[in-house]
């Protein structure tokens, strides 16, 4: 227990980052799993979707797959950046966005099995 | 561009990595550029159809998952190989590269037990494809679904899901399809491995088509020459006129088809 309110402010916010996000659109801090993306809806599953196969991809190319107009790419592509499925990478020229899907396997025995095994 | 074809089956012992094998072998030999990867960390077994051993391998895809270098370096060139091993029959015009996953029990138990970002994987996939300058990356999954298959699944232009004639096969192929189709996949190929030759095989290929309504690519019948064979090589390049050997080039065919 710290008096320090930033110290406790930062606990408070690892606890927070360590729960699920009960609001879909609120940022998260770990990398979403591809049960989450199975979650999404339909419109920004497929888009990211395509952008995992494809690597990255500017909201331009977004919108032609999309056979929407670019503002409306941009908006998909936007929800997704907020909800933590995509990084937008800024370089020369647009945007580029990259999937970020894949969360760390945990372990798959319990700690007790590997102390009987060592 | 580069295309990815993932080979999945729900259940194991469906002739996955032995599948995988020929195909990329098959779509080399026609002059592409083909990398495999075998993303079955806890059960790998693809390095052993290319003669690959613990000796021969000091780098793996754990190596490159653990952040001890990148995944281009942990890239086999088994064309040598594959051309040594099938004699005059084989004629590489392409190139196979091969990325293994560790068979040390070591490297096994670690990544049970500390887990790995699996987001890793795509990005070493799409590095692997601009650093080898690949035209088809095969991707060896484990059976099941989890979040390593499920992140195989997604980035596949190509998924091709292996099943047997079996009714626990088609029930776990009902799923993985589902599945599948909720993360757009673009082309869905079925192929069904050891269908006793007494069966009708077009009776069966429409039966399979019609419960999944997506494309069998293939039948490939039960055949003991190629579990005579048991791994120790490319049965496709060591009888080339056998009728798998026809009927997984016909696969071939079809994974290849734009």
């Amino acid at each position: 227990v710290t008096d320090d309110p930033l110290e406790r402010l930062r606990r408070l916010r690892g606890a927070r980052d360590a729960e699920p996000s009960p609001d879909q659109s609120a940022p998260r801090a770990s990398t979403p799993s591809m049960t989450d993306v199975l979650s999404l809806p339909d419109d920004l599953r497929a888009l990211l979707s395509w952008l995992m196969r494809r690597g990255g991809a500017t909201a331009a190319d977004a919108a032609a797959q999309t056979d929407g107009d670019e503002a409306t790419a941009q908006g998909l592509l936007d929800r997704l950046v907020a909800q933590g499925y995509v990084r937008r990478i800024d370089a020369d020229g647009a945007p580029v966005y990259r999937a970020r899907v894949g969360s760390r396997t945990g372990p798959r025995l319990p700690g007790e099995l590997w102390k009987v095994l060592e | 561009m580069a295309r990815t074809v993932s080979v999945h089956s729900f259940r194991g012992g469906t002739g996955k990595s032995n599948i995988t094998a020929n195909l990329a072998v098959t779509v080399a030999r026609r002059g592409n550029r083909v990398g495999i990867v075998d993303t079955d960390i806890q059960s790998p077994g693809i390095h052993v159809l290319f003669g690959l051993d613990e000796e021969k391998m000091d780098r793996a895809l754990n190596d490159y998952l653990w952040g001890d270098c990148a995944i281009q370096d942990t890239a086999y060139d088994v064309s040598p190989v594959i051309e040594a091993g099938a004699g005059a029959v084989a004629v590489m015009s392409g190139n196979v590269y091969l990325v293994p996953s560790s068979i040390r029990a070591g490297e096994i138990a670690r990544v049970l037990r500390e887990g790995y970002d699996v987001s890793l994987l795509n990005d070493g996939f799409h590095e692997l494809i601009d650093r080898l300058d690949l035209d088809y990356l095969f991707i060896d999954t484990h059976p099941g679904l989890n979040e390593e298959t499920l992140l195989s699944i997604a980035i596949s232009d190509v998924l091709v899901l292996i099943l047997r004639p079996d009714r626990q096969d088609f029930q776990g192929t009902a799923v993985t399809v589902d599945v599948a189709r909720r993360l757009d996949v673009p082309r869905m190929l079925l192929v069904v491995n050891k269908a006793l030759q007494s069966y009708d095989f077009a009776a069966l290929r429409k039966q399979v088509e019609e419960t999944y309504d997506a494309t069998v690519a293939g039948v490939l019948p039960l055949s003991e020459d190629v579990a005579g064979l048991a791994s120790s090589d490319l049965f496709t390049l060591r009888d080339p006129d056998h009728p798998w050997s026809r009927e997984l080039r016909a696969i071939a065919d079809q994974v290849m088809a734009q």
